[in-house]
């Protein structure tokens, strides 16, 4: 067990592009920390630098407190999945599990009772002399653990393990994991592109995009305090609306803002007025979680009328897709999305009133920054 | 429909059967040949038609020991061949490797140098090859006929592209496990590689097995000299005898079939990448 700290870690390939940025992130003893974001972010180059598969171009990485920049992958005792497993194709279960320990010149009957032990934990003692081309993909999957885990490591990276697995068995093995990781208590790196598997795993999720972190913090934290637009959007299912908006001062604590040419009256916290005085009369972007759209009237809750151009009906809830009035083209990428429990109807009148809390609109800058936590500092 | 159907297959089927027909009848003729008293070997064949002996017998076979040291040459060919196919599948295989897999200066550059080469055919480096193994002194030796053949560019060039379409990972789990690069050779790339290993095997053992050029200019004693210089002596000892020329050869392809025989169950195996997903 160990705590890892990356300290402004860049790499920069040969090409010239970076394909992550000055990244600062330290994982405590014994943590489970997801890295997220969507392909060619840079997340996997990250879990590979931490491994010793690449070279930081700029940067240190510390397992324990220890400079490891030069050590091989085996003296830095990390351990990893692969997204395609990687098992030996030439070698049967028992020989993926023992190959690991061989490496390290443990001794046989060790190896014997290090491998028996494995394989009780992750269930494999029934095909331990099949060949991973015998295995289905969920015991692939955990021969795959079990070779990561058999020898001990100090830090566990997987790196998109569930990625090709189907749904369910997804969900089966990601509480597998999750279990496993909890009872080892092996400081663990997970890498995947899929939010609901990072909202659901990580003690902690570090989201990337374009090589640079954007946000660090549990869960909740990331779903409640979105420190920019592109969090806002990536964290949630769906993701939060953007849209583009202009605010103005009315006095006293109270703010309009004009959202695809409605005009909505706030009052707001004296905190909140403060940070978004300075954007009065500036455009800024309105942020609407899907599941913030109600059908009712609530309390202190302001009506906002939308075109629903589409429904989709999934069980216990209907996804309605709106166009606001006035707030120019309909193209299926701009639509907003409205999360609304059980089953609603598309209306035969043009527009639908929908009702929203003041307390459930985000604003974020120009720059996508969240303006009502700007300066606070938290990262 | 169904007819025209009908009428394409066969004449396929009848455009391969005499193509079978045209490569199978010298070789069938070289087998029967090798069992047929001398003047029956051209004549019956030419004035009957009929390939089969009138009378069956060993007698060419008895004469091929009879008039040179047969089994000394098949010994020679095949230590010669057997060296050269060891020597080359290590030497090749790790070339290849490197060039694949490892980062090295000048790397890109030599693996050009090393495609150009596989266009230069002995015959165009046979003198100068000459010179120099005349100043090493290695003249009418086994190691002449071997060494220069060891290192092979096409071999590396084939085991070159298998390599690259290993799934890199499976080199990563093991860099991971704690394997050096040579443990990850040996334990990982090569046994995932024996369809290119067999397929190199048995090209580099049929260029082997039929090379006249060379040990023709660089031995002449018996002692060294492979089946083919064997076989040619056959042309050069009067009288000609066809029935111990096709009985020699015989024997010189059969061993050839076998290994063929043997090895073609990984030849067309295919590319084995089951560990990795699919």
């Amino acid at each position: 067990m160990a705590s890892v700290e990356l300290r402004n870690i860049s790499k920069r390939f040969e090409n010239g592009t970076w394909a992550v940025k000055d990244i600062a992130l330290t994982i405590e003893d014994g943590e489970l920390v997801v890295l997220v974001g969507s392909s060619g972010c840079g997340k996997s180059t990250l879990l590979r630098l931490l491994a010793g598969l690449e070279n930081a171009s700029e940067g240190e990485i510390l397992i324990d407190g220890k400079k490891v920049n030069q050590q091989t992958p085996q003296q830095r005792n990390v351990a990893m999945v692969f997204q395609n497993y990687a098992l030996y194709p030439h070698m049967t279960v028992r020989g993926n599990l023992e190959f690991p320990l061989h490496m390290s010149h443990t001794a046989k009957d060790q190896i014997k009772a290090r491998v028996g032990e494995i394989a009780d934990m992750l269930q494999l003692s029934e095909i331990m002399d099949r060949r991973p081309g015998q295995l289905s993909g969920g015991q692939r999957q955990r021969v795959a653990m079990g070779r990561a885990l058999v020898r001990d490591p100090s830090v566990f990276l997987l790196d998109e393990p569930l990625s090709n697995l189907d749904a369910s068995l997804r969900a089966q093995i990601r509480a597998e994991i999750s279990r496993i990781q909890k009872r080892l208590k092996t400081t663990s790196l997970y890498v995947t592109h899929d939010q609901v598997e990072a909202m659901t795993l990580g003690d902690r999720v570090v989201v990337l995009d374009h090589g640079e972190l954007q946000q660090i913090g549990t869960p909740q934290e990331l779903y409640q305090h979105p420190k920019n637009s592109f969090v806002a959007k990536f964290i949630g299912s769906p993701g939060m609306n953007i849209l583009p908006s202009e605010l103005i001062d009315r006095g006293d604590g109270r703010l309009g803002v004009n959202l695809g040419g409605q005009q909505i009256s706030l009052v707001l916290e004296r905190q909140a007025y403060e940070k978004l005085v300075p954007y009065s009369g500036q455009d800024v972007y309105t942020g609407i979680r899907p599941e913030a759209f109600a059908c009712a009237p609530r309390q202190a809750s302001f009506e906002l009328k939308a075109n629903v151009e589409a429904v989709e009906f999934i069980g216990h809830e209907t996804l309605a897709y709106l166009s606001l009035p006035g707030a120019g083209q309909v193209h299926t990428d701009q639509l907003s999305i409205a999360r609304l429990p059980g089953q609603f109807n598309k209306p035969n009148a043009d527009a639908a009133v929908f009702y929203i809390k003041p307390e459930a609109l985000y604003f974020f800058n120009q720059a996508g920054r969240n303006i009502l936590i700007e300066g606070t500092g938290d990262r | 429909m169904i007819f025209k159907r009908r009428v394409g297959t066969l004449s396929v089927y009848l455009l391969l059967a005499a193509f079978a027909f045209a490569f199978l009848v010298p070789v069938a003729m070289m087998l029967f040949g090798s069992f047929k008293p001398d003047d029956q070997v051209l004549v019956q064949a030419a004035r009957s038609g009929s390939l089969l002996p009138a009378e069956f017998g060993w007698f060419n076979y008895r004469d091929v020991f009879a008039r040179v040291p047969f089994t000394r040459y098949l010994f020679n060919s095949a230590f010669i061949s057997v060296c050269i196919v060891a020597g080359g599948l290590l030497v090749n295989s790790l070339a290849a490797y490197a060039f694949a897999r490892l980062q090295w200066p000048g790397r890109d550059w030599l693996l050009l140098v090393v495609i150009a080469l596989m266009i230069i055919p002995l015959e165009a480096i046979a003198v100068p090859l000459f010179y120099e193994v005349t100043l090493l002194g290695w003249r009418d030796t086994y190691w002449v006929q071997i060494i220069p053949f060891i290192a092979n560019a096409f071999s590396i060039y084939l085991f070159y592209t298998f390599f690259l379409g290993l799934p890199r990972e499976l080199e990563e789990a093991a860099r991971i496990d704690g394997a050096g690069p040579w443990r990850i050779f040996f334990r990982i790339v090569a046994p995932n590689a024996k369809p290119v290993f067999a397929t190199v095997a048995i090209l580099s053992f049929l260029t082997q097995w039929g090379a006249l050029l060379w040990p023709l200019m660089v031995t002449h004693s018996e002692a060294v000299r492979p089946l083919p210089l064997g076989i040619a002596t056959f042309y050069s000892l009067p009288p000609l005898q066809w029935g111990d020329i096709f009985a020699f050869g015989v024997m010189m392809v059969t061993p050839v079939l076998l290994i063929f025989v043997l090895f073609q169950r990984w030849f067309v195996q295919g590319v084995a990448t089951t560990g990795v997903k699919g």
